[in-house]
């Protein structure tokens, strides 16, 4: 496992190899008594954050934050980490928001798919910051990038483990999509897609992915990441393959004839 | 080369390049291009697409061999497979009955109007003895480039432009032709415009693979040191490309569910969401 310098280190140099637009994102689960150095509290400021704008402003706007109960303005991470509690009455009204046609599916799928922390594992607060600034040891590096760089993130995780990485693909609640399958312990590597609300509120944009990877597993990846690099496949190596002395229109060919220049096959309209 | 200032270096062009791939988070290379005259040296390492490799590339190719593979090129008369720039760059003659014929081939509606922009609007090379250009990566070029082309998304537009308008305080004119992109980029600042943004063309699209969402931006090479100066300045006061961020709305209107377990939970309920 990295220590707190090396996962820093690490952190500007993914940006650099994969020409990352925003930082990626060091998360811990917390103890009330365990904020990290430079980690401040929304409501200490006065203000909430839905825990996908709080990735937004700290991959975007490297900023650094300790997020408790009274820190949020989205309900579905206070129920994911377990910050608060639901009576069977809560679990009927929060199973019909699902996006779901039919009441009852949406109720099952509720209970048995939405993302939860596992009990055990549950902590009242979420440390996160840049990972390139980070003041702790993270237990999740979540990364949003674009399709291709995604490639490469997938390609580093598959180069060591010989493993096809999991993808947690829920449209709501893709900030514990990102990270709790990673938490609970079922997989060191996902991928996500930002819901509605993290498109509407924290203003991902239309081509970003989330792709997160364990604390533990990070070390492993960035060793991947650099061989992939160096193989020449990585994000910034590989480049489109042009077709050359394509077909011409006839008129270039006659104009190069003139010009005593090579002439090539000729392009016609819906010959394609 | 304004008067009293020291001529730059190969070296300081590629300092620049390496600084604008950094400060704006370009994709790909800004790409310089030196225009070649009878009696020219071939810039060193600089290859010939048909005496060395067999082929013929169109300037958008070689532009996106350029940018996208790190690629130095020397581009003369029989390295062409695109009539425009052969035309633009004074490499070829055209006769009378060429205007004729070429110049119906402009997308406009009237051949007419496209025979008569082809002979006194169509951008051609001010310039005399001209055998062709070479072109290469700023950050690695071994030549003192006319001129600096930059692929870039409309972001990364806009820190040029205001970096121009800084230093100038003037705004940017110019001329958007959508055909004919390599030689819009290129011509009228190697004749003395300073910058020009351009549109790939449909060409471009098609046969050099220019995504979507590319724009390029030229200037005169001597205008670089200013316009790094500008976006330098633009950084450093949290107005350049990566420093701009989007501005979220915290407490946001939330639908009702939101509220009813914010106040079950004993925590802030806050303004009705609606569709």
């Amino acid at each position: 496992m990295y220590t707190v310098e090396e996962f820093s280190k690490a952190g500007r140099e993914l940006e650099d190899i994969l020409h990352l637009r925003s930082a990626p994102i060091a998360l811990r689960l917390i103890g009330e008594d365990e904020v990290p150095e430079g980690c401040a509290r929304p409501s200490e400021q006065g203000t909430h954050y839905a825990l996908c704008q709080a990735f937004a402003a700290v991959r975007r706007n490297r900023r650094a934050f300790a997020l408790f109960k009274e820190d949020h303005w989205c309900l579905w991470p206070l129920i994911s980490f377990r910050n608060v509690e639901l009576d069977e009455g809560d679990v009927e009204y929060l199973g019909s928001k699902q996006f779901i046609k039919d009441p009852q599916k949406s109720l099952e799928f509720y209970k048995a798919h939405f993302p939860m922390i596992d009990p055990d594992k549950a902590r009242p607060g979420i440390a996160i910051a840049p990972l390139e600034s980070c003041t702790f040891v993270p237990d999740v590096v979540v990364v949003y990038c674009i399709p291709a760089q995604l490639r490469h993130l997938l390609m580093a995780a598959k180069y060591h483990d010989a493993i096809v990485p999991d993808a947690c693909l829920q449209t709501v609640n893709s900030c514990g999509a990102a990270v709790l399958p990673i938490l609970n312990g079922k997989t060191h590597y996902n991928t996500a897609i930002p819901d509605p609300g993290e498109f509407e509120r924290s203003l991902a944009w239309d081509d970003e992915m989330i792709f997160s990877v364990s604390g533990e597993k990070f070390g492993t990846l960035m060793d991947a990441v650099r061989s992939i690099t160096k193989m020449g496949f990585g994000f910034k190596q590989l480049t489109y393959d042009m077709n050359l002395e394509y077909p011409r229109a006839k008129f270039y060919n006659e104009m190069f004839e003139k010009w005593g220049l090579p002439t090539g096959q000729e392009w016609k309209v819906g010959e394609r | 080369m304004e008067k009293g200032k020291t001529a730059l270096t190969v070296a300081d062009f590629n300092e620049m390049g390496e600084k604008l791939e950094r400060l704006l988070l370009l994709r790909y290379s800004p790409i310089a291009l030196k225009v070649l005259h009878e009696g020219d040296a071939i810039p060193e390492g600089t290859i010939r697409p048909k005496r060395d490799r067999g082929e013929h590339l169109a300037m958008c190719q070689a532009f996106a061999k350029v940018r996208r593979d790190r690629a130095a090129i020397t581009m003369l008369k029989e390295d062409h497979w695109c009539v425009w720039p052969l035309i633009s760059y004074g490499l070829v003659p055209v006769e009378e009955e060429d205007y004729e014929n070429l110049g119906s081939k402009f997308f406009v509606k009237d051949p007419k109007w496209g025979v008569e922009y082809f002979r006194n609007d169509y951008p051609r090379l001010n310039d005399s003895n001209v055998i062709g250009f070479s072109i290469a990566p700023l950050r690695s070029c071994t030549f003192v480039p006319d001129l600096v082309c930059t692929y870039c998304r409309p972001a990364q537009i806009r820190s040029f432009q205001m970096a121009a308008k800084f230093q100038s305080g003037r705004m940017l004119e110019l001329r958007l032709d959508p055909v004919d992109s390599c030689v819009h980029s290129t011509i009228p600042v190697l004749n003395g415009q300073d910058y020009n943004i351009t549109f790939p063309d449909p060409g471009e699209y098609e046969r050099a693979l220019a995504d979507e969402d590319e724009v390029m931006f030229t200037m005169r090479a001597e205008k670089l040191p200013e316009i790094v100066d500008g976006i330098e300045f633009l950084c450093r006061t949290g107005f350049g490309y990566k420093e701009l961020s989007m501005e979220m709305a915290y407490d946001f209107p939330r639908p009702k569910f939101y509220n009813d377990m914010f106040e079950k939970w004993g925590l802030e309920t806050g303004k009705e969401w609606r569709k």
